[in-house]
């Protein structure tokens, strides 16, 4: 079906059919494809018309407004309730044109290295600042308690804590029979493989414990603090707090910061307990050590510095991953993307964070011969 | 059936029979029955908590009935197939309280996701419509460019109708559209629901408490009380039912300013 048809003799233009969405692709191009026309007067003909939509209003516009390059434009045959559709998509319609960029592209590179320096600068301004507004208010809180929010504490805690044992020992058994299995094998090619027990016992209570603990925690709290946070902020919670007379950093930050700095320590520990079960569990299979054997060499092979190196590490990661989740949760604004990609932010920074300040840990305490 | 009662069955776009819906064990509406007929502007009131919104997310199917039959034009959604159900969105449009516009998108991408939805449209013609509509809500073309979030309340609300009338729907579903606009502003939205009515024969089913949307666009109203309908006739004969809720709501001191007021437009 045709939705136009010309008259070049008479200038005349008749529309038919149905010019509603279903159609609006083909009429498009039917008065795209209209062409070159060398006509003074135009006068279109509506009368055939079975139905016309807004979209179809849009598309007589359009149709008007092409032939009006040309010259005069006169329409017929509408119904009024089709004029009146005409006039509510005609009289609202002014197109604004955009303002073309017209700046070299050396100056936009300019302009782009001074951007991305300016945000990283204040980037790491604002983190400063938050770091600073939090301890102030941490030390404001510690000598006054009775300005922490102890019911919050409480929930954070058993959110952040508790809820976690269970991916928190799993993954600690696991890597602890892991490295028994692994290092066995190694460690049998020298005849030694009962030193497999202060691999364990130094690996996994320096580092990996307190390591995976907190990458998880990372990943599980963190990112849920960011999540909260963010959402609270685009639903203008966080404003109304403010209005309130509530400052976010005792309400929001305050009980996360304490609950994560006081359960990652025990965390820490419980992960230390199951990891180095699961290796006592892999020696008593693949080595025949029985628990007892394993429990006393310990005792010998593993000083208690080494369990307290990796406790200490606890509280700072904590307090690394609580700030980093819950500054990016503030930074939250405007669409779900900003809270999406605030969230992926957080939990990036906390990890990246955490493995850095462990290097520095470790740096320290060879350091100091601990 | 007569042949009377058929016409009249062709006539009707929403037809609701004795719908329950219920939270866990609170019920909202328990045998509520509702007709609404094709092009005419039907208002919903009733008091918070009534289910204005639950049924009108019970029609849409946002939520499920317990027990009880929907017809939208004479189809029950709840028989049709996945492709059914989903070439049938473009029937009705839909304006969420809040707006609920993608924070992601610019207003324009907003009203163009239902088009390109269901149209392979080339880009120009899509921002021809999308900015026509956008227009036609009442909004500068500059916000068009713009995000959700850098609008006020009023104008989300704009930019959500223009997304709800994107596809030309049949059935125009408006939670509260009025509620956080400027008098002015309310008025020109209701002129508008009327244009769009009068141009392109719109089914408008409209949740409201603003009266002076009530008595300036709607055909009929319906009162929402006691889990039903209480009634569904023209506004002249909702002021004069006898239940102590409406004679609050029409016949208190802002009912009657609203009944004024429109008396006095008819004047002039």
């Amino acid at each position: 079906m045709s939705f136009i048809e010309g008259d070049e003799e008479t200038y005349r233009l008749e529309a038919r059919g149905n010019w509603a969405i279903e159609n609006a692709k083909e009429i498009f191009s039917a008065i795209s494809n209209l062409g070159t026309l060398s006509r003074k007067a135009f006068i279109i003909n509506f009368s055939g018309l079975e139905g016309l939509d807004t979209t179809g209003a849009v598309l007589v516009r359009r149709l008007t407004k092409n032939l009006g390059v040309y010259g005069l434009v006169m329409r017929e045959g509408l119904t009024p309730s089709q004029e009146n559709l005409l006039a509510l998509v005609e009289n609202k319609f002014k197109r604004v044109t955009a303002v073309e960029d017209e700046e070299a592209w050396y100056f936009k590179m300019l302009a782009d290295v001074g951007v991305a320096t300016e945000t990283v600068v204040s980037g790491v301004g604002r983190i400063l600042s938050f770091v600073g507004q939090v301890l102030g208010a941490s030390l404001r809180a510690i000598v006054n308690p009775s300005r922490i929010r102890w019911t919050a504490l409480v929930k954070q805690m058993e959110l952040v804590g508790l809820t976690s044992l269970g991916i928190v020992g799993l993954i600690s058994f696991l890597i602890g029979g892991v490295i028994v299995n692994q290092g066995a094998l190694q460690l049998a090619k020298f005849g030694a493989d009962i030193l497999v027990i202060d691999m364990l016992g130094i690996g996994h209570l320096r580092e990996l414990g307190i390591l995976l603990t907190a990458i998880i925690v990372a990943g599980r709290s963190g990112s849920s603090f960011t999540a909260q946070i963010g959402s609270m902020k685009l639903n203008e919670e966080i404003d109304a707090m403010v209005t309130m007379g509530m400052n976010p950093i005792d309400v929001l930050v305050l009980p996360r910061l304490f609950a994560l700095v006081l359960c990652l320590p025990l965390l820490a520990f419980y992960s230390d307990i199951v990891g180095l079960a699961g290796g006592a569990l892999m020696a008593w299979v693949q080595l025949d050590i029985a628990p007892t054997t394993f429990v006393s060499y310990l005792q010998t092979a593993i000083s208690f510095d080494h369990y307290m190196v990796g406790i200490t590490k606890a509280p700072f990661f904590a307090a690394v991953i609580a700030i980093s989740g819950c500054y990016q949760g503030l930074n939250v604004h405007g669409s779900a993307d900003s809270l999406g990609l605030c969230t992926t932010k957080s939990v990036v920074q906390s990890i990246f964070l955490v493995i850095v300040l462990d290097a520095f840990f470790a740096i320290f305490f060879t350091a100091l011969d601990i | 059936m007569t042949q009377a009662e058929k016409n009249m069955d062709e006539d009707i776009a929403i037809r609701l029979r004795g719908i329950k819906t219920a939270f866990g064990s609170h019920v909202i509406h328990d045998k509520l029955d509702l007709d609404v007929r094709k092009g005419e502007i039907i208002g919903i009131v009733g008091g918070s908590g009534t289910g204005k919104t639950v049924l009108l997310r019970t029609i849409i199917g946002l939520k499920k009935a317990e027990t009880g039959t929907i017809l939208l034009n004479g189809r029950d959604p709840n028989a049709f197939s996945a492709e059914e159900s989903r070439l049938s969105r473009q029937d009705w449009g839909v304006l969420f309280q809040d707006g609920a516009l993608f924070s992601s998108l610019t207003v324009g991408q907003n009203v163009q996701v239902p088009i390109k939805e269901f149209y392979d449209f080339p880009q120009e013609l899509l921002d021809d419509i999308s900015c026509s509509k956008i227009r036609l809500a009442g909004l500068p073309m500059e916000s068009a460019k713009q995000f959700p979030s850098d609008l006020s309340g009023g104008m989300r609300k704009r930019a959500s109708l223009a997304r709800a009338l994107a596809l030309d729907p049949a059935i125009l579903f408006l939670d509260e559209p009025t509620s956080g606009l400027d008098p002015i502003t309310a008025s020109r939205f209701d002129d508008l629901i009327i244009d769009l009515r009068d141009a392109l024969g719109l089914t408008v089913f409209l949740v409201t408490h603003d009266l002076d949307t009530l008595y300036k666009i709607c055909d009929r109203v319906a009162v929402l009380g006691d889990k039903r309908i209480l009634i569904n006739a023209p506004l002249a004969e909702v002021e004069k039912f006898d239940h102590p809720w409406t004679q609050d709501y029409f016949n208190g001191e802002r009912g009657r300013n609203a009944f004024n007021v429109s008396k006095l437009n008819m004047k002039i």
